[in-house]
């Protein structure tokens, strides 16, 4: 059981995890992470990239939420959540603090949200 | 204002009186035969200036991997027709330009490339007639 992050406003589920590089898993920043439904992909922080030495594997267009188009680098992780490993996952590098997990990586899991009681459920199915 | 020290040659250690206060004024020089040998800066304008750092050797990484990744593409797009022929709706690994494998998922493809050719700059996209458009509805992600 996990509980939604109370310093969102509304409160946001959140969950610790792990992004590795996808050939040498020693190399890893861990941090609190929050789960984006509305992402195809994942995000993660620019940093990261220097940090776990990522290799680029393309760049991709994407569309904001407000219909305009930019183009981003793409890179492959791995990510270990709540103890389960979803390994070489596509991710995009943007200038911001933490990741955004996508649903390439939601979609591996089993996700529960119980809001009402602000905490939700991730199995590995 | 640069306050200035100057080191003697001695056998012993040096031994520096510094407070923050004194610092905020400015760094301090230390000056050997007359000649600057190092500056004392407060440690927060050090990290600072390590980040900066981390950032333009990132960005001269990041640099020199997209003219790699820019002449695989180029090369790739020279053989557009028959990959589109033979590869449609699948990802493609592309190095040295020649295509070295497909899968139908980039996870698939990237373990398996990886394992074989290891790290290094491969481009691998997705093999279709435009390019997909990956929606970002949250707010918190744009250009």
């Amino acid at each position: 059981m996990h509980h939604y992050d109370p310093t969102f406003s509304p409160p946001a589920p959140c969950i610790n995890l792990i992004v590795h590089h996808p050939s040498d898993p020693t190399k890893a920043v861990p941090g609190r992470r929050k789960l984006d439904t509305g992402a195809d992909l994942c995000v993660i922080p620019q940093r990261l990239v220097t940090e776990l030495q990522l290799l680029l594997v393309d760049e991709i267009a994407a569309r904001a939420y407000d219909g305009t188009l930019f183009t981003r680098p793409m890179y492959i992780v791995s990510i270990e959540v709540a103890g389960h490993w979803i390994n070489n996952v596509p991710a995009i590098a943007v200038q911001r603090k933490d990741v955004l997990l996508g649903r390439n990586v939601l979609n591996h899991l089993t996700i529960t949200l119980k809001g009402k009681d602000l905490i939700f459920e991730l199995r590995d199915p | 204002m640069i306050k200035k020290i100057a080191l003697k040659e001695t056998q012993g250690p040096y031994s520096l009186s510094l407070d923050e206060a004194q610092l905020a004024e400015g760094p301090l020089i230390l000056e050997r035969e007359g000649q600057p040998v190092a500056a004392v800066i407060p440690i927060a304008e050090y990290e600072r200036f390590r980040a900066w750092e981390g950032e333009q050797d990132g960005q001269r990484k990041h640099e020199e991997q997209l003219r790699i990744l820019d002449r695989e593409r180029a090369a790739f797009l020279s053989l557009w027709e028959e990959p589109l022929k033979t590869h449609r709706g699948q990802f493609a690994a592309i190095l040295k330009s020649q295509v070295i494998d497909s899968a139908p998922t980039l996870s698939e493809l990237s373990q398996r490339v990886y394992a074989r050719y290891g790290c290094q700059v491969i481009y691998m996209t997705e093999v279709r007639e435009r390019p997909r458009i990956y929606e970002f509805s949250s707010p918190e992600v744009n250009g």
